[in-house]
């Protein structure tokens, strides 16, 4: 008997076994499909050779293509800065028109005028549509920074767009800031198929105390909550560019795009005061812009280590699912900064 | 049970009230910037073409629609020069911009040819009339050369497809306007033609010819001095550019933005020069210090200029620029923001949060422009030297030299001629004299009352109520009147949602004076003549009854006239199950004053302690009353004056913020009382079920406690009933253990869902 129960025993813990060995190899055999994809926010589409280069080092599969903007002009939404297309995306790749709608926008038009504005929109993005003929396009995608004001005609836009669309069996996705799925009670969910979580531009930006606002991991980890309840399945969008933030005494001026260190180099004009900090020793032109004497620029970058925490601190919260790791932006004077190798490791960590 | 529901509603106000920290780069705060300025635009000339450029460009989309406007008047007022002013300009507007090009051909028509007449549409106007009496063929084939022109260079909808210029008719037309330009012996029309014709070629965007045919045609007529000059020079500057001459297209965009207000938007826009070596380029294109003077004026234009600094560069170079006194004014106007009633401004904080004002460096910005003008005064070369004496004055009281400033007024009222400088040194004396108000006696708050009732200056400039407010609050407060320091700047109804005992004493102090001054006197007076003096004395025993203090309350009641106190009336005594705040209460109910609530308190604590018998009832409805008069209760308007639905838990100790009243809202959320009461007639009552009733009413008490102790991390959502922690259970607890074989136990536990999910732990 007691020969019976040890075969017994022996019996039950080899199934256990095998039973945990099994449902263990379910859990590590689901890989995700990471799609890489990257935004074009520029509003001339004139894609280098370089640039088709990278995406096909980077193996990406998607281009989100900035369109248009809408902006409240005249007391009217309008749309500005239309994309002028000099060439065109390899027809490969996927398409994914981009929409940005300022949060005035939405503030300010009457929810009555949304069902018009939705048909404008819906039209708009057919016209230009057309030029990417050969590309395919399922998706749509819309960013707008909606606050409390602008959420009920913002989600209405985004309800009247969404059916419109789905007649056409295309998807649309918003984007989602990061504040907006720790608070999604409050803030509320749009009402869309997707989300794209901009993991970028997360510190005050208007603080000179302020350090890099395009990135702050400590920052960002306040926010790690609700990822597993959060409504909307998430893709991810990390950031690879750079820029300089002007200030006057403590005072915000402007952003200028780009701004490489070694542009700040010439000893008779600027002055390096902290780590990422140089005042202009005299008034002058930089990229464009005229700055006086005592201004002070904050040079903001994320470099390879910091995409590559974030990408293991999101990887972590985020549920095992498929989706797109969507790098902003294509543009050839920045890439440079960011090997090819070393984007593939950082959304390789997704899967 | 409806009280879930009501949770749940008040929790989610709660959640939607707690505005989440953002951590994404938005579009800022939906927020106004809150400041005074008494500095008038209308001190610069008024004439002056760059008015319109300076003071709306702060709102382009404002102004563009401006430019439009006055890019069409501009245009009108040229073709009413043209005809010598023989015809309206409204007449002129309908031909040139309204009428189609069919009803312009039979115009034509009818000039060649008597027998056909005008359409109705034309017949009514002047313009239409003078061009066929006067046979203009050439003006009419030029009017009817540009309305063809129009459909191929008007802006398209913005919405619709991007526009598919037909190149081919544009050439079509470019070629037939060439020879109407040799057809025509007007100068005038020949150089409307040169607009039309190189308008053409740019929107056809064929940059070399749009150069080309303004080399070929200009030289070919005569100069005429028109506004198209300008315009013309906008295009061949736009072709430059996209030709990559962006430094002679600059120097272009310069002339028209000294010259042309109608393109002054679009030349500042369009104006590009990146770097040094661009700009000393330009600067040499320039004939003379005035052009020269001009380009510091268009980079003095962008926000973030140091305007002092490029203010003396253009000073240097032109000193009767008339850049100059509009970048005075336009600095001042930030300065102001800076600077004025910095020290008393209750929203600096905000504006520091929101706007970045004010700026780090507004001490050496005011130094710098101080010192600035004061070299211009001095060195006599400036156009309008009494706006450059006034702007002394201001800046000397910006910096804080308030003598100096008053000095300054002083020394130069008699220069001042001009009616408009004239009233801005008024407006500049009285915010100076407000602003250095200072120990305020009553023979000062009578020079405030006759300032605010009969100063036609104060009505005239909106930011002079403010900050008076705002200068006497401050003052006020620091000379120990808080109650006329509030009262200047708040109704008295912002009080109540958090009455503060100091200050209705100094309002009723106030009230009580034997010979107010008018200025106290317009504090205390309501619209009906009558003072606010009973509402203060109900805030105050209602402080005093809300914090216990209920003999104190009494006696201030008391005193307060029995008309006044009638008017609010309500039943705390009436019990109520069901948690209702706004249903009514039965018909037959009494209602009673605040004196009369309290008396009838006083009555059943005294039966209470005395009739042993029912000395429980008389605890329970106690208890009951002091439920009821809590945030949770149909009667809580005895105790307060203000309830926010939203308002549940918080942690500062039950104020939340609310936007009328600076005190914030308290909410009177203490359960205290009433569960003392309570948990009396529930350890001497005989009877188990009223000792089971007040068992559940002061479980009731201890669940609004936890809802509402500091540090709650309960959520409301998903109509979550709470899990209680074991010290705010113990009445549920002892609902369960000891009265379960109640009559009221059953009724509960079957009408109270929320109850029932306890009974069941």
């Amino acid at each position: 008997m007691n020969y019976f129960f040890k075969i017994l025993q022996q019996l039950i813990i080899l199934f256990l076994i095998g039973a945990a060995l099994i449902f263990s190899a379910c859990e590590d055999s689901y890989q995700p499909s990471i799609t890489p994809a990257f935004y074009h926010w520029k509003n001339t589409l004139d894609i280098s050779n370089s640039e088709i280069k990278y995406l096909s080092q980077v193996s990406a599969k998607k281009v989100y293509l900035r369109f248009f903007d809408i902006d409240w002009e005249g007391n009217k939404a309008v749309p500005i800065s239309i994309i002028e297309t000099k060439n065109s995306i390899p027809n490969v790749l996927e398409v994914i028109p981009t929409i940005f709608i300022t949060n005035r926008t939405m503030i300010n038009v009457p929810i009555q005028q949304i069902p018009d504005l939705a048909d404008k929109v819906f039209k708009k993005i057919e016209y230009l549509e057309k030029g990417f003929e050969k590309n395919t396009i399922n998706e749509i995608q819309f960013d707008c920074d909606w606050s409390e004001k602008s959420r009920n005609q913002y989600f209405e836009l985004l309800r009247l767009l969404k059916a419109k669309f789905s007649s056409q069996n295309k998807k649309i996705s918003a984007t989602i800031r990061l504040h907006q799925i720790k608070y999604f009670k409050k803030t509320g969910t749009p009402p869309v198929d997707r989300g794209t979580l901009m993991f970028y531009n997360m510190d005050d930006i208007d603080d000179l105390k302020t350090q890099n606002s395009i990135i702050n991991l400590e920052l960002a980890q306040q926010y790690f909550q609700n990822f597993d309840k959060y409504p909307l399945s998430l893709d991810i969008a990390l950031p690879i560019f750079k820029w300089g933030i002007v200030f006057q005494g403590d005072k915000f001026v402007k952003i200028i795009n780009n701004l490489d260190v070694n542009e700040l180099q010439d000893s008779s004009r600027f002055i390096k005061i902290d780590k990422n900090r140089f005042e202009l020793v005299k008034s002058t032109y930089i990229k464009g812009y005229y700055l006086y004497q005592k201004d002070q620029i904050r040079l903001e970058q994320v470099d390879i280590k910091d995409l590559q925490k974030a990408a293991d601190l999101l990887s972590k919260i985020v549920p095992k699912e498929d989706r797109s790791i969507i790098f902003y932006h294509l543009d050839s004077t920045q890439i440079v900064d960011y090997p090819y190798e070393e984007l593939k490791n950082i959304y390789s960590r997704f899967y | 049970m409806k009280n879930l529901k009501i949770f749940t509603v008040v929790f989610i106000n709660i959640f939607l009230l707690l505005s989440p920290v953002r951590i994404a780069m938005g579009c800022g705060p939906d927020l106004y910037f809150d400041g005074y300025s008494f500095i008038n635009p209308a001190v610069i000339d008024q004439d002056s073409e760059y008015a319109p450029y300076f003071f709306y460009f702060k709102d382009f989309y404002e102004h563009f629609e401006k430019t439009k406007e006055i890019q069409t008047r501009d245009n009108i007022e040229e073709w009413n020069e043209i005809f010598c002013d023989q015809v309206p300009v409204k007449a002129i507007e309908d031909i040139i911009y309204k009428a189609p090009l069919s009803d312009i051909k039979l115009l034509r028509t009818a000039i060649n040819n008597k027998k056909y007449p005008l359409s109705p549409r034309l017949k009514l106007n002047p313009f239409a009339r003078h061009l066929k009496n006067k046979k203009c063929k050439n003006t009419v084939d030029y009017l009817i050369f540009a309305k063809e022109c129009e459909p191929h260079v008007s802006y398209f909808d913005a919405w619709g497809p991007a526009p598919q210029r037909d190149t081919v008719r544009m050439q079509k037309l470019i070629d037939k306007g060439l020879k109407e330009f040799k057809n025509t012996k007007s100068n005038y029309i020949k150089l409307r033609y040169t607009y039309q014709l190189i308008r053409l070629a740019h929107y056809k965007n064929n940059y070399p010819q749009t150069l080309e045919l303004y080399e070929f045609l200009l030289p070919k007529s005569d100069p005429v001095e028109s506004i198209l000059n300008y315009w013309i020079m906008g295009h061949r500057a736009g072709a430059m550019m996209k030709m990559g001459k962006k430094v002679e297209a600059s120097y272009l965009y310069s002339l028209i933005f000294e010259n042309c207000p109608s393109k002054r938007e679009s030349a500042y826009r369009s104006f590009k020069i990146s770097t040094e070596e661009e700009w000393t380029a330009a600067l040499l294109l320039c004939q003379d210090d005035r052009e020269r003077a001009t380009f510091y004026a268009i980079r003095a234009s962008s926000e973030s200029s140091r305007t002092a600094e490029e203010m003396e560069k253009i000073y240097d170079l032109y000193p009767d620029s008339p850049n100059l006194e509009l970048l005075l004014v336009k600095e001042i106007r930030k300065l102001e923001k800076d600077l004025l009633g910095a020290a008393f401004n209750d929203k600096t904080r905000a504006n520091k949060q929101f706007f970045g004002i004010p700026r780090k460096d507004r001490g050496n910005r005011v130094i710098e422009l101080h010192k600035f003008v004061k070299k211009c005064i001095d060195e006599h070369k400036i156009k309008n030297a009494q706006l450059w004496k006034l702007a002394d004055g201001y800046l000397e009281f910006l910096a804080g030299d308030f003598y100096a400033a008053d000095k300054t007024f002083s020394k130069i009222e008699s220069d001042i001629e001009n009616p408009i400088l004239q009233e801005q040194l008024k407006v500049f004396r009285l915010a100076l004299k407000i602003n250095t108000l200072e120990d305020i006696d009553s023979e000062d708050e009578k020079e405030i009352a006759e300032i605010i009732t009969d100063e036609p200056l104060y009505k005239k400039y909106r930011d002079f109520p403010d900050f008076l407010n705002d200068r006497l609050s401050y003052v006020y407060k620091n000379q120990g009147n808080p109650g006329k320091a509030f009262r200047v700047k708040y109704p008295i109804s912002s009080l109540k949602p958090n009455p503060q005992l100091e200050l209705i004493d100094d309002l009723l102090e106030v009230c009580r004076k034997e010979d107010p001054s008018k200025f106290e006197l317009a504090l205390i007076t309501k619209k009906d003549g009558t003072t606010i003096e009973s509402e203060l004395m109900d805030m105050k025993g209602t402080y005093y009854f809300a914090n216990g203090k209920t003999e104190t309350a009494l006696e201030i009641f008391k005193r307060i006239p029995r008309n006044d106190m009638d008017i609010q009336q309500f039943n705390p005594f009436i019990e109520r199950l069901d948690p209702c705040i706004d249903c009514n209460l039965p018909d037959s109910s009494a209602y009673l004053n605040k004196v009369e609530v309290i008396q009838r308190i006083f009555e059943l604590e005294y039966k209470a302690k005395s009739d042993f018998e029912n000395g429980a009832t008389y605890y329970y409805q106690l208890g009951t009353a002091y439920y009821n008069m809590t945030y949770f209760g149909h009667a809580w308007k005895v105790m307060d004056y203000y309830r926010s639905g939203t308002s549940w838990s918080y942690d500062k100790d039950q104020i939340f913020p609310e936007y009328y009243s600076p005190f914030g809202n308290k909410e009177n959320q203490d359960m205290t009382l009433a569960l003392e009461y309570f948990e009396k007639s529930r350890a001497t009552s005989k009877d188990p079920e009223l000792a089971a009733k007040a068992s559940f009413m002061a479980a009731r008490c201890e669940l609004n406690m936890f809802y509402t102790f500091k540090g709650n991390k309960y959520s409301s959502y998903g109509n979550k009933i709470p899990t209680l922690p074991t010290e705010y259970r113990r009445y549920y607890d002892l609902l369960n253990e000891n009265y379960n074989n109640t009559a009221f136990y059953e009724q509960i536990v079957e009408e109270c869902k929320f109850f029932a999910a306890y009974a069941r732990y």
